[in-house]
């Protein structure tokens, strides 16, 4: 239970991010990953189905739509039920306070959250470490969509509030939440990750079937001298 | 596309019929750049429009010199640049009026705009000539010496005694004019026409005349018989184009007075129209004989100009632009006609002329049923709305600031409008319309970026009964200038139902608040 992965509502996972779960979760996932004609590591598709059936251990938050209605009420609650049993923590409903002028969202996701027996976890929305790198932030979302800065539109940062923020100011946001910030702070300590616990490790060999590393070796340098 | 006007293929070309030369009788010169120019020698005097003697005079350092005299004082012996004072003495009693050039530069530039009525191609020659090129329109006239006796009569009945010419130069012509010799020079003729005039008449710069006749040069002729390097060693290059411009060696630039219309129609009447229905009438004829060659050239009208010559030399000018092509008499009239209300007759208009500036290809359309061509009608309304008022259209725009979520767009161009509104562009409550000038608020809050619990609007401290927010908006740094304050938006609901778009500008503490808008 060391460690968690984020689970979009749309099935699209984050990146796993640290060693002891991610590990776990990939080995469980293999089928699933070597299907996805994966062009680039954030266009891989995991099927919902794969992974609420590898969840065994791990600690999942869903990250809701930006307007969350009853259809995603109804697949909360459909995936705390199937996960309920495997998870190390309850489900977690990741919420954050964009500055958007909707402080119906954080009751909105309170309830749902309530309905599926899942918790609010406080979330930041995090895109940038400190406001006054909005810039950079717009400056890259431009990069990363192939417009100019000029033409980015709704995806440009409305404000500069997506930054990282302390414990007191996550409180005074989540004022009447503050369960959510309990959740954060238990994730964040189960979060225990050192350098220490990383060593080398051989990766598999692609072998062909009914051979040794050697003997497959031996065959190709023969092939190769032929050839030559 | 507006043609312009200055352009000298075009002048070579033959205007008008296909081939000019064929249909001009025997002795006449053929096609080739052919210039009609007037000399209106009293011109300064004549706009004071005084019986009998008249001159004007201006002040040169402190003392006051005959600037322009009529042809009864010059009689008396009055000359321009005499001392003031002198000239009294000679002609005792005579009516002095200060020299006013502006006005006689205006005069000049209405006598243009009538002589366009000669052909479409004219300009003012300041300070006291006109220019037409009647290349390929004096065969419309019955000949160049038709068009140039036209041309004096009408402007003696204008009140101008004028003299004229017509040659195959611009220069050329107007030299002649200058000295009063009525001459049709043939194309290629004009350096034997101008031989025997002064060098004075090809208005050189000041001292290359007087250098000249020291030299014993004292006719054209002789000039033009000279060696053309010394002369050009001697008194510059100046000389020798203006040489080749009165010959016709060298091309002349011709600005015309307006560009010439891709099409027109004109009416002339005998009686001066004056009244309102008169000219209505006018105007619907024309306009019916406009569009009808346009649609059998199959083109549509973007710019209308109507251009009606008073009896006594001003032109007024009317333009109705159009956001479709169209040819449609009705609609076109419909435009045209509250615009009549600005044209002052004064004495009368005896020439109204419709003139189409700028046209489009247009396709005749089958019509279909009832109701089917709202792109039409739409347009159609468009344009007679915007002759009053200006008309866009609004188009959605991704931007989060407020001021910046449409944009403005023709109403009519295509692509203007998006078929889809941008996704999230109403994502967040909005009132319809901003307010123009935001209205200053004070408002109280319990911490910094709260929302305010009462608001001072109007002279009056409200409760707030509800309130959501802060929306916060920072503007965007690649647009805005630097230092703009941030804003809190709230959405504030007050006791009486009403709801407010309130914003505090600067951030949280700040003190400035403003109501935006009103929530629907």
């Amino acid at each position: 239970m060391s460690g968690f992965a984020e689970l979009a509502a749309g099935g699209r996972a984050g990146i796993p991010r640290l060693v002891d779960g991610p590990r776990r979760l990939c080995a469980a996932l293999p089928p699933v990953l070597r299907r996805a004609d994966g062009r680039g590591e954030g266009e891989c598709r995991i099927p919902r189905e794969a992974l609420v059936a590898a969840v065994e251990g791990q600690v999942m938050a869903i990250l809701p739509p930006d307007a969350p209605g009853e259809d995603s009420a109804h697949r909360l609650q459909r995936d705390a039920e199937a996960m309920r049993r495997a998870l190390a923590l309850p489900l977690l409903v990741a919420a954050h306070h964009s500055f958007g002028g909707d402080d119906r969202r954080l009751r909105t996701l309170s309830a749902m959250a309530g309905g599926a027996r899942a918790s609010l976890l406080a979330a930041g929305g995090v895109r940038m470490h400190a406001a006054s790198r909005r810039r950079l932030a717009d400056v890259l979302a431009a990069i990363r969509l192939g417009v100019t800065v000029d033409a980015l539109g709704f995806h440009a940062q409305a404000n500069a509030e997506a930054h990282l923020k302390g414990e007191a100011e996550m409180r005074r946001l989540f004022a009447g939440h503050e369960e959510a910030v309990e959740a954060t702070l238990r994730v964040a300590e189960a979060c225990r990750f050192s350098l220490r616990d990383l060593s080398y490790e051989y990766p598999e060999e692609i072998l062909e079937p009914g051979l040794s590393a050697q003997e497959i070796l031996a065959r190709r340098v023969a092939e190769a001298v032929r050839e030559r | 596309m507006r043609r312009r006007a200055r352009e000298p293929p075009r002048l070579r070309a033959p205007l008008g019929p296909a081939n000019p030369g064929a249909s001009l009788p025997k002795g006449e010169p053929g096609p080739g750049p052919r210039f009609l120019a007037l000399h209106l020698p009293w011109l300064p005097t004549e706009i004071l429009r005084l019986p009998g003697l008249a001159l004007t005079w201006h002040m040169q350092g402190n003392r006051r010199l005959v600037a322009a005299v009529d042809p009864a004082a010059l009689a008396l012996g009055v000359r321009p640049g005499q001392a003031l004072g002198d000239a009294q003495a000679l002609a005792p009693g005579v009516p002095a009026h200060p020299d006013r050039p502006e006005a006689v530069a205006a005069r000049l530039s209405d006598l243009a705009l009538w002589a366009l009525r000669i052909a479409p191609l004219a300009a003012p020659e300041p300070p006291d000539g006109l220019l037409v090129n009647i290349a390929g329109a004096a065969g419309l006239h019955g000949g160049e010496g038709e068009v140039l006796r036209r041309a004096v009569a009408g402007l003696a009945r204008l009140g101008h005694a004028a003299s004229g010419a017509v040659a195959g130069s611009a220069a050329a012509a107007m030299a002649l004019a200058r000295c009063g010799i009525p001459a049709l020079v043939p194309g290629g003729g004009e350096a034997m026409a101008l031989a025997p005039l002064p060098i004075e008449a090809l208005r050189l710069e000041a001292g290359v005349a007087a250098s000249l006749r020291r030299l014993g040069l004292h006719r054209i002729g002789e000039v033009l018989s000279q060696p053309r390097a010394p002369l050009a060693r001697r008194f510059g290059a100046g000389l020798i184009l203006a040489l080749d411009r009165v010959t016709g060696a060298a091309p002349a630039p011709f600005h015309s007075m307006r560009p010439p219309p891709e099409r027109h129609a004109a009416l002339d009447v005998e009686e001066p129209l004056i009244t309102r229905t008169a000219i209505e009438i006018a105007a619907e004829n024309l306009l019916a004989r406009l569009c009808a060659r346009l649609e059998g050239e199959g083109r549509g009208l973007r710019r209308l100009i109507l251009r009606a010559y008073q009896v006594d030399g001003g032109v007024q000018e009317l333009a109705v632009g159009l956001g479709l092509a169209s040819r449609d008499p009705r609609h076109l009239s419909r435009l045209l006609s509250p615009r009549l209300e600005e044209l002052a007759p004064g004495f009368g208009f005896d020439r109204i002329a419709l003139l189409a500036e700028a046209t489009e290809p247009l396709a005749a359309a089958q019509s279909g049923l009832e109701g089917e061509d709202g792109r039409a009608a739409l347009a159609a309304l468009l344009d007679r709305v915007a002759q009053r008022l200006p008309a866009w259209g609004l188009c959605p725009r991704e931007s989060h600031w407020p001021e910046r979520a449409v944009a403005r767009a023709d109403p009519l161009a295509p692509g203007a409008v998006p078929a889809a509104v941008p996704a999230g562009w109403v994502a967040r409550p909005r009132p319809l319309r901003l307010l123009r000038r935001p209205e200053r608020l004070e408002a109280t809050a319990l911490l910094p970026d709260d929302p305010p619990v009462r608001i001072l609007w109007r002279a009056r401290w409200i409760p707030v009964r509800a309130a959501e927010g802060p929306e916060r908006l920072e503007p965007e740094w690649w647009r805005d200038r630097p230092g703009r304050p941030v804003r809190d938006y709230y959405r504030l609901e007050m006791p009486d139902g009403r709801r407010l778009w309130v914003c505090r500008s600067g951030g949280p503490g700040s003190s400035r608040w403003y109501l935006h808008g009103i929530l629907p």
